[in-house]
């Protein structure tokens, strides 16, 4: 036997073995993509880029809301290794018992000990500057992650501007741009242009190591660059706004100051206000949030459109004005006024001019009886009826009763009631005649202001728009600029209400009465150098003291301004909403306040501590 | 006696060159594998290139000293270096464990496993036996003992346990092929390899025959197969086969069957109560049974991902994604799974470079053992082809996914101290050996 051969056997059998191994790797290399994509999604993976959120400015230019870099330090316990635990605890300020703590978290579930927890949150870019120099040498179990919060530099307007939220799930179902961990706008100009300033965030290909954490950037073409969200000019005046919210403090009540010429809402002060700052980021939500929320003083409440008030003698200038507008009554229409058909302080044969100056009681029941008896039909209850509902409508076009579409929200419609909502009351229906069983005097106290008929400070504001355009006004809005876009089209239609604008001088020389002259009842919103033309209004609270109400409106060096002021519990309309009224409107058109007395005296009341003379 | 100091003349410098190469590629690739993305210098001793370059000097020492000594020295003293090694085998089991095995005599970091050096030992103690005048391997009482002296280390490995290196002691079976083993042998073995994997594969499978209600587990459908290629041969014999020789042939085929059908039940038993559970979860891996890529697969995924992701040109030295110690995906990137990170970064002509080195290497030391008129030479010289064959298939069969996941080094390639000095040693006796060619007979 030639053993000899043997040696061909044993390299052919060596050669096979290399010669398949070289079709294989040809294969698995050059052949097959399967495994160049399965390296891929094993090696690589993406990470979102930031695109910051557009900045809110006012009119003026001034920032309201910014962005402003905090740092989140994160842990991963298993990466940890010898660190001198002592001198991590006093980097970070905190005690080695917190330290355990924290760690014994990052350790268990959800969290495993080779992925990373948030280990400190939210340390501002200052103090971040002393502990970046040491954290290296707690590195890679400690490390930092940049997290933008946003600012408030001025601390005002937090029921404009809103707030942001990490996404719920129920968002993060709704909008699949939502990640886990994005903010997202939660109230005020925040969410009604979420889609305008959050922008669009990038997306960037890294390269991951085994454990998931990030080793270098591809600076791939597959990369997505990040689109900045849209700054916003809004329509505050952040002067004015800060000095509106100082005046009411401790007050309850609001302020809604609107430019009548554009329905830009220069201020919108709901009190009691807060700091929107405490309510930046998870760890100062969830510190003062709760205490918001449970405070009887609802300061989360936006009460210039969630609040509806009785409008008390505001409103009887637009009795007058429907009057008119329905030709029904005249500027020169006289009633005798003694006091005998309801409470009055005012007395005579007076017109409407006199009327309004005085706010009359009697005049104003007699005249909007004259709009709801009209005569139309035989039956009083029929005649009422029918009335009411053409009086509701033409309530209704001045943005009475109905939504005001704003931004943020329309809130409260406030109420007109039409003919049904008192049909509705249990008994005030005959449903075997098909009739009403009330009729005007069952409902007279509509008439003044009071009674059912509810307004939001905001459509009071709006009814100053109105008086100072004679018949029309645009929808109020907060925002003019939408990045390099106008405002919404919405917001730059006009509303008609009346097609004769002189049905308003009276009204108007009235108001320019109630303000200037011997007897008018707000000589206190009498301003230098500036005519204020105002009413006063005292509405009846029947769970307290009275509401003080004034609705005004100016014009001076090309600027124009139109006021409501709401203070609850703060009786006469004359006593306080008047004075707060003439400074917001000094404040806005000189810039400055000379009046300092009057100023003190309203900086100095309080009605929600109360003294503790008793 | 004849002048036995080694002549440089006859020294074999292209087998030298392939070693050199080999093992500078291996220090290019630590290089890069160990690569943690700090710039660390290619020689500094923290890095695992500066060490493997030292392990080289050391290497370099030793085979300069192995080529001085003189070959009637290597000749007398096998049995002796064998002796010495076993008893090193004995004594490693009492040493503590290092990842689940005791094979290691620790000093710090450095270390020594004397089942690398029982290769060589095993080696030289077999060229010894079979190269006696009288012995042959022909005869069954020879043959028992030359078993014995390829048993005996890989009884004290199975203690250990360390599979890898005892898979390697199979490689004996090529040189005692060489020198007379029938045959069959080798036939037997690969039927038996494939008898297993069939078994395997289909042994918790039920299968529905035709006319048979119940379902049948699989290794009766390995045995009914067997019995229907039984019957067909039966055939063959009857009609083909000459009247005299008709007896002995049944006789084979009666005897091959039932051996057979023993062997798919004693390979169903072993594999179900010897092996343990990673040994089976890593067959069931190799043979598709079972799919878990980021679980009980996770290295053999990472390596093949690493390796297929490499294309024809790679990734570029340092440029790996995968298989360097920076990005950590595949796992002992740097020793048993080192041939990833050059595959990777030098993609396909990278990677069948070195399949092709490996076969000029392979090539060179048979033909050096053919050449050989000493026929202790010889038998060692086949020994040594046989241990670097096997680990050549095993570890780059293993990465490529056509093995299972045996934890071998690739010689010269692996990072290691203590395997490229076993390696080294391993070659150049050979290379000495080799160089008397011209005058020695036996």
């Amino acid at each position: 036997m030639n053993l000899e051969n043997r040696k061909y056997v044993i390299l052919l059998t060596f050669l096979m073995v290399g010669i398949i191994f070289i079709f294989r790797l040809g294969y698995m290399q050059i052949v097959s993509d399967k495994w160049d994509d399965r390296a891929k999604e094993i090696s690589e993976k993406t990470l979102p880029i930031y695109a910051p959120r557009g900045i809110i400015y006012d009119r003026n230019g001034i920032k309201l809301v910014e962005n402003q870099i905090y740092y989140d330090v994160k842990v991963i316990p298993d990466d940890i290794g010898k660190v001198d635990t002592a001198k991590l605890c006093e980097l970070f300020g905190i005690s080695r018992e917190t330290f355990d703590e924290k760690l014994k978290i990052a350790r268990t579930h959800p969290n495993v000990g080779y992925a990373p927890s948030d280990f400190i949150t939210q340390i501002s870019k200052e103090d971040f500057s002393t502990i970046r120099e040491q954290l290296y040498k707690y590195r890679p179990g400690f490390y930092e992650v940049k997290n933008p919060l946003r600012f408030y530099p001025r601390g005002i307007a937090p029921h404009v501007l809103g707030y942001l939220n990490e996404a719920s799930p129920k968002d993060i179902e709704a909008d699949d741009y939502y990640v886990p961990g994005e903010y997202v706008g939660r109230m005020g100009i925040e969410r009604a242009y979420e889609k305008d300033l959050r922008g669009r965030r990038g997306l960037s290909y890294i390269l991951q190591t085994a454990e998931g954490l990030k080793s270098e950037d591809l600076n791939d073409s597959r990369d997505i660059q990040p689109e900045n969200g849209k700054h916003l000019v809004c329509t505050i005046d952040a002067e004015l706004q800060e000095y509106g919210e100082a005046l009411m403090k401790n007050k309850i009540g609001s302020i809604v100051a609107i430019e009548p010429s554009t329905g830009e809402i220069l201020a919108m002060v709901s009190a009691p206000t807060y700091d929107p700052n405490w309510i930046v980021g998870k760890k100062n939500r969830n510190t003062y949030y709760p205490q918001l929320l449970q405070d009887t003083l609802k300061p989360l409440l936006n009460r210039t459109s969630y609040s509806e008030y009785p409008p008390g003698s505001i409103f009887k200038m637009f009795q007058a004005l429907v009057g008119m507008n329905l030709g029904i009554l005249t500027p020169k229409r006289t009633f005798v006024c003694d006091g005998s058909l309801i409470g009055d302080h005012c007395f005579g044969t007076l017109d409407m001019y006199s009327a309004i100056k005085c706010s009359s009681n009697q005049w104003f029941y007699l005249a909007v009886k004259r709009i709801i008896q009209s005569g139309k039909h035989k039956s009083i209850f029929r005649d009422s009826e029918y009335g009411l509902n053409v009086w509701a409508a033409e309530m209704n076009k001045f943005g009475l009763g109905v939504p005001l579409p704003l931004e943020i929200g329309s809130g409260k419609t406030g109420l007109i009631p039409d003919a049904d909502y008192y049909n509705r009351f249990p008994g005030y229906y005959d449903s075997t005649q098909m009739r009403p069983r009330w009729a005007y005097s069952t409902i007279a106290s509509i008439s003044i202001g009071q009674g059912e008929v509810l307004l939001t400070p905001l459509q009071m504001a709006n009814l100053g728009c109105i008086l100072a355009n004679k018949g029309h006004y645009y929808y109020p809005h907060l925002v003019k600029k939408i990045g390099d876009d106008p405002k919404r089209p919405i917001y730059r239609e006009k509303q008609i209400v009346s097609e004769d604008p002189s049905n308003y001088d009276v009204v108007i020389d009235a108001m320019r009465a109630v303000v200037e002259e011997p007897g008018g009842t707000a000589r206190r919103a009498r301003t230098k150098d500036i005519r204020v033309y105002g009413k006063t209004g005292t509405a009846e609270n029947p769970h307290g003291e009275d509401h003080s109400v004034f609705l005004a409106f100016a014009k001076k060096d090309g600027k124009d301004i139109a006021i409501a002021v709401y203070v609850e519990n703060a009786k006469w309309g004359g006593e306080w909403a008047a004075p707060i009224s003439s400074l917001m409107i000094e404040k806005y058109i000189h810039r400055e306040v000379l009046d300092t007395l009057k100023e003190q005296r309203i900086l100095d009341k309080d009605f929600i501590h109360p003294p503790d003379e008793e | 006696m004849r002048n036995s100091a080694i002549s440089l003349k006859h020294l074999d410098w292209g087998i030298i060159g392939l070693y050199v190469l080999l093992v500078i590629i291996g220090l290019i690739n630590v290089n890069s594998s160990g690569y943690r993305g700090e710039d660390i210098a290619f020689y500094s001793l923290s890095a695992p290139s500066g060490k493997q370059l030292m392990w080289f000097g050391l290497s370099i020492f030793v085979a300069i000293f192995i080529l001085l000594l003189e070959s009637p020295f290597i000749k007398k003293g096998a049995y002796g270096f064998y002796a010495v090694v076993m008893l090193m085998l004995l004594a490693v089991l009492f040493f503590p464990e290092k990842n689940g095995q005791r094979s290691w005599f620790g000093f710090g970091e450095y270390g020594i496993q004397p089942s690398e050096f029982a290769k060589t030992a095993t080696a030289l103690a077999l060229a010894k036996f079979l190269s006696t005048i009288n012995i042959k391997i022909q005869n069954f009482n020879d043959r028992l003992r030359a078993f014995a002296i390829i048993a005996a280390p890989c009884i004290f490995i199975v203690l250990q346990p360390d599979p890898g290196t005892l898979l390697v002691f199979c490689s004996f079976v090529f040189v005692l092929y060489r020198e007379g083993l029938s045959g069959n042998i080798l036939m037997f073995s690969l039927l038996a390899i494939v008898l297993s994997i069939l078994t395997i594969l289909v042994k918790n499978t039920h299968i529905e025959l035709p006319l048979v209600q119940d379902l049948i587990q699989g290794h009766y459908v390995i045995i009914l197969v067997l019995w229907m290629i039984g019957l067909l041969i039966a055939f063959v014999i009857k009609n083909f086969v000459n009247r005299r020789e008709r007896k002995n042939a049944y006789i084979i085929l009666i005897t091959g069957f039932i051996a057979a059908g023993s062997f798919v039940f004693v390979v169903d038993y072993s594999y179900d109560n010897i092996l343990k559970d990673h040994h089976r979860n890593r067959i069931e891996l190799f043979l598709g049974l079972e799919e878990d890529p980021d679980g009980k697969d996770y290295n053999r995924n990472r390596a093949m991902a690493a390796v297929g992701s490499g294309d024809l040109f790679g990734k570029g030295y340092k440029q790996a994604t995968l298989a360097n110690a920076k990005q950590g995906h595949v796992p002992e990137q740097t020793t048993d799974f080192a041939y990833c990170t050059w595959s990777e970064e030098f993609g396909f002509l990278g990677s069948s470079a070195i399949v092709v080195i490996f076969m000029i290497f392979l090539t060179k030391i048979i033909l050096i053992a053919e050449r050989q008129r000493s026929q202790f030479t010889r038998i060692y010289a086949y020994s040594v082809a046989g241990i670097f064959f096997l680990h050549f298939m095993i570890n780059i069969g293993m990465i490529i996914g056509l093995a299972p996941v045996i934890g071998i080094p690739l010689p010269f390639i692996s990072y290691g101290g203590s395997s490229l000095l076993s390696f080294t040693i391993l070659l150049f006796v050979l290379i000495r050996l080799d160089n008397e060619r011209m005058e020695v007979l036996r």
